[in-house]
């Protein structure tokens, strides 16, 4: 499952949790050239729940992992964390 | 209409240069070629005989062989969607001139250039030398530049003009948007445009008023012949300039298209009616990158140089870094520098190091001048087609026509079409912009619209948006150009400027002293050093800094007007070349306290001083120079002040000496013997005694001008040179301080030339002996010593 951090990102740490996994991503920025910050591959099982945790923007959501759909696009919108999963490998230019 | 071709897809050739076939512009649905006048406002033309009979010009083609400049405003021929004339029936009745009331299209770049003053060569007569005014000087540069950018027809016209100042001195730029107002065609080919004035970057001062108008008038024959512009509103006096007609387009690019060798096939020439998700109406034809930005405003042009990369370049891992390609752009584009122009580099790889998911990239935010350099990667995602897709080859094919046009649209500092109100921190719009993320835009992502890729497809026009128009054609072009602002600074876009760079020389003005400071009354002598720092060897007038005809220099006391340096003596020469190697300077020094017009630096305070050399094909422009004049230190010199600032003691010290202007010598006299602390004195010294060391004339009016006659006043060397010695070698440092290195050792030489003459060799040696120490303890460059050593050794 490929998490696709895109707009919105600015010295961003995001931390995500599914069960046993805590993960904490470097600071990330969006580079706008391409309007893509950064991509975390995890592997996860169909259904398992995933965590995003934003602590200074103050910001949480969850996920449900659909294997159909793996590529999950996270966004930063008008302060509020913006979702898409999608089949389709997501293209940036 | 020729059958188009496939899209274009080239292999280890390339085909950046084939010719695609387009729609003629004035049969293409998105090309406005001109504009039928208002009926209320006609002016009428009256012409005679058949030829007024519009019947006669049904499709304009013979109108058209009167166009005046090929590919510039012209009397087009009427486009499909402008309303034609209507053939009515002639009436049977007296015969009255019929007005026609069609303007062809004026969009494109004008500029007005300031009249340059050549002085007229004065004859030689047979007869009796009378005396006859001296030429005045000239203004050897144009030192107001103003492009002037109308948007108004053609393709997908903005309804906007843009004005551009750049002011050489002191330097100062100006940039103006207007949003048209009214566009009225009043009779064949005379068209008056009115806008309101909506943006403003820069000295506001340069482009007064609130309304711009610009006018295109017929003259003689059909087209177009003149072009004026006019600055007014806000309560200003209005402003008027002649303009020239440069370009249709509004700025000149280059493309430079190279393929690493395992990019495969590249797209740069696309067929709109290759795939059939399309608009219904779009035109059936061959677009190139060039093509795009031809009708985005640009005279856009593929550079013949094409490289094809070998895969040896691209790293170990055989894929590329934004690093590598910057690299590899430094390497193989041949028009590379680090320095703002209108160029971009375009290449073709496989795969970026960051894996398929990226297409393209604008990989050059790297190092001082962003913006140079795009990559576009055909082993990318660009190459997966949407499920069901009904043509998957026209779909790559577009994709990558599309994505390469995308990267190059970033190099342009345009913004994806979702991001163009983004600001701090990522870096801010050049003007309060609205996201389009609807956009049918070159710089939308097809997946982000409403409906999807289909969606955009459907409706995509092969362009960029009107905002995204507005800004490459309109915005200050530093926000634009390639290499200048940086990348997503002032996004949905120098002094540059052109004037920032001003090619192969530098030019400096110094002092020669070691500081800046300067007594009240001393005169301030400014030396130039311009420097070869091209390439090659040059060639070029030898004296062009000495003789006054090059050299434009601008004085602003802070706080006060800006005043412009004319010198006193302009030498007229022979033209003759001089080779300046690289590295190589020449030399010049010139008093600017006096002009023609008097003193310029007259009063205590901060001044700002700059130069510029007009080289013929550029104009090299020197730093600016910070000087400080101190109050008067003493009584006598604010005494003598009133006397000393006046035309006739300038044109003593410049000309250093001028006997038949008593008076002013009077006061120099007072100004040696009161001030004598005051480098003022040294100068008042040479120049009341220079005159005297050689025989000297003078014209003697006698008893009125019908008398004139010559006289000569005999030379006095040896008192002459004595005075002379003691005001130049008594304190060398201080008298070549304040005349400057040039100066003061020229006068030291002119001295011993004349104690040579009048048979004072050894006086001469002894003089070239002093000069030549002075010259060491200043350090003065070693070809001078040296040539001042050679001098003296032919003498011994």
């Amino acid at each position: 499952m490929e998490f696709h951090f895109t707009d919105g990102f600015f010295d961003d740490v995001l931390q995500l949790i599914a069960g046993d996994l805590n993960l904490t991503t470097d600071p990330m920025t969006t580079r706008m050239q391409t309007g893509l910050a950064h991509v975390e591959t995890l592997h996860l099982t169909e259904g398992k729940e995933v965590t995003l945790i934003s602590e200074n923007r103050h910001l949480k959501t969850t996920i449900t992992v659909d294997a159909a759909k793996p590529y999950v696009i996270v966004a930063l919108v008008d302060g509020a964390f913006e979702i898409a999963a999608t089949a389709q490998m997501p293209g940036y230019l | 209409m020729a059958k188009t071709p496939k899209s274009g897809s080239s292999g280890a050739s390339g085909d950046a240069n084939e010719d695609p076939v387009l729609i003629p512009d004035d049969e293409h649905p998105d090309f406005v070629g001109g504009t039928i006048a208002e009926d209320e406002v006609v002016d009428e033309v009256a012409l005679g005989g058949e030829g007024d009979d519009l019947s006669g010009f049904d499709d304009f083609d013979e109108i058209d062989e009167f166009t005046p400049a090929p590919g510039g405003p012209s009397l087009p021929r009427i486009p499909p969607h402008v309303p034609r004339i209507p053939r009515l029936p002639v009436p049977r009745q007296p015969w009255r001139p019929v007005p026609i009331r069609f303007c062809g299209a004026v969009s494109g770049k004008y500029r007005y250039r300031p009249p340059v003053f050549v002085p007229r060569p004065v004859p030689i007569q047979p007869g009796p030398i009378v005396p006859r005014p001296i030429p005045g000087p000239i203004i050897p540069i144009n030192l107001l530049q103003i492009n002037v950018r109308v948007d108004v027809d053609r393709y997908y016209p903005q309804s906007r003009i843009s004005i551009e100042v750049n002011r050489l001195f002191p330097r100062a730029s100006a940039h103006v948007i207007a949003e048209v107002t009214s566009d009225r065609c009043t009779g064949l080919n005379n068209r008056t445009i009115d806008a309101n004035i909506v943006y403003r970057d820069g000295t506001n001062s340069l482009i007064p008023g609130t309304k711009v108008r610009f006018r295109a008038q017929r003259t003689t024959g059909f087209g177009y012949g003149k072009y004026t512009l006019t600055l007014w509103g806000g309560g200003i006096t209005a402003r008027n300039y002649n303009l020239s007609f440069e370009s249709k387009y509004f700025d000149p690019v280059e493309f430079e298209v190279d393929r690493v060798a395992n990019a495969g096939n590249i797209v740069t020439a696309y067929n709109t009616a290759d795939h059939p998700r399309r608009p219904a109406n779009l035109p059936n034809e061959v677009l190139s990158l060039a093509t795009v930005f031809q009708r985005a405003g640009f005279d856009a042009k593929m550079s013949p140089n094409q490289t094809v990369i070998p895969t040896s370049g691209a790293g170990a891992n055989g894929t590329w870094s934004d690093t590598e390609m910057h690299n590899a752009m430094v390497t193989y584009w041949s028009r590379f520098a680090n320095r703002p122009k209108w160029a971009m580099w375009v290449l073709y790889a496989a795969r970026h190091d960051r894996g398929r998911g990226l297409g393209g990239v604008m990989f050059d935010d790297i190092g001082p001048n962003h913006r140079q350099g795009t990559a576009i990667f055909t082993d990318s995602f660009i190459q997966d087609v949407t499920p069901g897709d009904p043509d998957p080859a026209g779909f790559r094919r577009r994709n990558q026509f599309w994505t390469a046009v995308h990267e190059m649209g970033h190099g342009f500092n345009l913004a994806h079409s979702w991001q163009k109100s983004l600001g701090a921190p990522y870096g801010n719009p050049w003007i309060p912009l609205a996201n389009e993320p609807e956009a049918r835009s070159f710089m939308n992502y097809p997946r982000r619209v409403a409906g999807g890729e289909n969606a955009f497809w459907n409706n995509f026009r092969f362009r960029f948006s009107d905002d995204e128009l507005i800004f490459m054609r309109h915005a200050p072009r530093r926000f634009v150009q390639m290499g200048n602002d940086d990348w997503f600074e002032n996004h949905g876009f120098e002094a540059p400027s052109e004037l920032d760079h001003t090619g192969d020389w530098s030019l400096e003005l110094r002092p020669n002293r070691a500081n800046n400071s300067y007594r009240f009354l001393e005169p301030v002598s400014m030396e130039l050093k311009m420097t070869n720092t091209g390439d090659q060897t040059a060639h070029v007038e030898g004296d062009m800094l000495r003789d006054g005809r090059h050299i434009t220099v601008f004085i602003q006391r802070e706080g006060g007007e800006t005043k412009q340096w004319r010198p006193m003596i302009t030498s007229c020469h022979e033209t003759h070349e001089d080779a300046v190697d690289v590295g190589e300077s020449l030399y010049g020094a010139h008093v600017i306290s006096t002009s023609t017009d008097g003193w310029l630096i007259d009063e205590a305070g901060f001044y700002k001083v700059q130069a510029a050399v007009d080289m013929g094909d550029q104009i090299v422009v020197s730093n600016v120079m910070r000087l400080y004049v101190s109050p008067p230190q003493a009584e006598a010199e604010a005494a003598v002040a009133p006397d000393y600032f006046t035309e006739d003691v300038a044109r003593v010290v410049a000309f250093n000496g001028a006997p038949e202007l008593s008076a002013a010598e009077d006061v120099l006299r007072q100004v040696a013997e009161t001030c004598a602390d005051n480098p003022a004195a040294k100068h008042a010294q040479v120049a009341l005694t220079n005159p005297n060391l050689r025989n000297f004339k003078v014209l003697d009016a006698g008893a009125g001008r019908d008398d004139l006659k010559i006289k000569t006043q005999n030379a006095k060397v040896s008192t002459a040179a004595k005075a002379q010695t003691k005001a130049l070698l008594d304190d060398p440092n201080g008298a070549a301080d304040t005349m400057g290195h040039i100066s003061f050792f020229d006068q030291l030489r002119s001295v011993a030339e004349a104690m040579e003459d009048h048979g004072d060799d050894k006086g001469a040696v002894a003089l070239m002996k002093k000069t030549i120490k002075v010259m060491k303890d200043r350090g003065i460059i070693q070809r001078v010593i040296d040539n001042a050593e050679a001098r003296l050794e032919r003498r011994k």
